[in-house]
C-alpha cells in the first residue's frame, strides 16, 4: 500500500497541535510559531517516521520544541509582560488562569491525558519522563486546579 | 490508571482547549528534488588522489637531484653587475642555479629568502666547523609553489664567485652538516 503524503496525514493535526502548544505557552502567536517550526521539522523527518501514531509524534517534537522555547525564555527574559499583553481565551476565562498556575509540564501531562486520553505511559514518551512522574505530575495538577477553583 | 479530575471538569477542559485559537497548517515547501550529493565513492577517490599527490611530490622533493656540493659558477654566469657581494643577487643565483639543476621552471619557485646562519643556528647546535664560516656562509630558504622547500648553503668565496654548499629538506640537517670550504674557480 503506498504510503499516505505528509499533508494528508498531519496537517489535519496542526489546529490541535497549536492549540495544546498555547496551553503550554500560553501565548498563541508564540504556539503557532513553535507548531509551525514543528510542522517543518516533521515534514523533513516524515521518511523516518515510522508510521504508527502520527499525532502522538506531531506532538512530541512540538512539546519538546515548547519547552526548548520556555528554557530559552527564562534565560533571556528579564521582565514581566504587562497585563494586556496576557492573553484571556474567552471560554473559561477562571480555568485558563488556574492551568496557568500549573507548571508547563504538568499542564502539558494533564492535557494529553485528559482532553486526548494517552495513557500515563504514553504521555511518558511524549515527555520523555517515566510513567510514574506523569502520574504524579497529573495528581499534582488536579490538587492544585481543585484549590485554584475552589472546589 | 487514569486519572480524571471529575466529568465535569474534564469537559471544561476540553471545551477550554478546543476554543483555544487553531490555524490551519502552513503550506509546506514544494517537493524540491533531493540535493546533488557527491557520492561517497568520488569522495574516497579524490581523497586517495590528494594523499597519493601529496607522497609523489614529497618523494620528488627527497629524490630530485642534490644541489652539486662545491659546485662553483662564477657572478657573470647571471649577471656581472648586480652578482658581486650582495645577498640580494646571491639568491637570484641560488634561486636560478636551484632552477637549473632541478630542471625546474622558474614558476615553480616562487620564494627565495636569505637566511643569515645566526637565525638558523639560534636555537639548534651547530657544529663548530659549521660556525667558523658564519662570516662567509649564507643559507637560502626556497619556497616551492604548491608547497615545499629547500634550505640551500651559498659560499661567498673570496674571488667573487658564490658556491652551493648543499641543500637539504630542512633546516636542522642542514646545520649538521658544515659547508664545504670554497673551491678556487678555474
Amino acid at each position: 500500500m503506498e504510503r499516505a503524503s505528509f499533508e494528508e496525514v498531519v496537517a489535519p493535526l496542526f489546529p490541535a497541535l497549536h492549540q495544546r502548544l498555547t496551553v503550554v505557552l500560553r501565548d498563541p502567536g508564540e504556539a503557532e510559531d513553535v507548531a509551525q517550526e514543528a510542522y517543518l521539522r516533521a515534514y523533513r523527518s516524515w521518511d523516518r517516521f515510522d508510521g504508527s501514531d502520527a499525532r502522538a509524534w506531531l506532538y512530541t517534537i512540538g512539546l519538546r520544541l515548547a519547552f526548548n522555547e520556555l528554557r530559552r525564555r527564562r534565560r533571556w527574559v528579564f521582565g514581566h509582560r504587562s497585563e494586556s499583553d496576557v492573553f484571556q481565551p474567552s471560554v473559561d476565562p477562571d480555568l485558563w488562569a488556574a492551568i496557568a498556575a500549573l507548571e508547563p509540564r504538568h499542564r502539558a501531562a494533564l492535557v494529553l491525558h485528559v482532553v486526548d486520553g494517552y495513557t500515563q505511559s504514553e504521555v511518558g514518551e511524549m515527555l520523555n519522563v517515566p510513567p510514574g512522574t506523569v502520574g504524579s505530575w497529573i495528581s499534582r495538577a488536579k490538587a492544585r486546579l481543585r484549590e485554584e477553583l475552589g472546589e | 490508571m487514569t486519572y480524571r479530575l471529575d466529568p465535569q471538569l474534564d469537559k471544561r477542559l476540553a471545551r477550554l482547549v478546543a476554543g483555544l485559537p487553531a490555524h490551519g497548517a502552513p503550506s509546506v515547501p514544494g517537493r524540491e528534488p533531493a540535493p546533488d550529493r557527491v557520492p561517497r565513492i568520488v569522495l574516497v577517490v579524490v581523497a586517495i588522489l590528494l594523499v597519493l599527490g601529496a607522497i609523489a611530490s614529497y618523494i620528488w622533493l627527497i629524490n630530485s637531484p642534490p644541489l652539486p656540493n662545491g659546485a662553483s659558477l662564477r657572478c657573470d654566469d647571471i649577471d656581472p653587475f648586480r652578482c658581486r657581494g650582495s645577498a640580494i643577487s646571491a639568491v637570484q643565483w641560488t634561486t636560478n642555479r636551484l632552477a637549473a639543476v632541478r630542471s625546474l621552471s622558474p614558476a615553480r619557485i616562487h620564494s627565495a629568502e636569505v637566511w643569515r646562519d645566526t637565525d638558523v643556528c639560534r636555537d639548534r647546535l651547530c657544529p663548530a666547523a659549521y660556525l667558523h664560516s658564519l662570516e662567509r656562509t649564507l643559507v637560502v630558504k626556497i619556497g616551492y609553489a604548491g608547497g615545499g622547500q629547500d634550505w640551500v648553503t651559498v659560499l661567498s668565496c673570496d674571488d667573487g664567485t658564490y658556491q652551493v654548499g648543499g641543500s637539504t629538506l630542512g633546516p636542522v640537517s642542514y646545520v649538521l652538516s658544515p659547508p664545504p670550504p670554497c673551491i678556487k674557480a678555474p
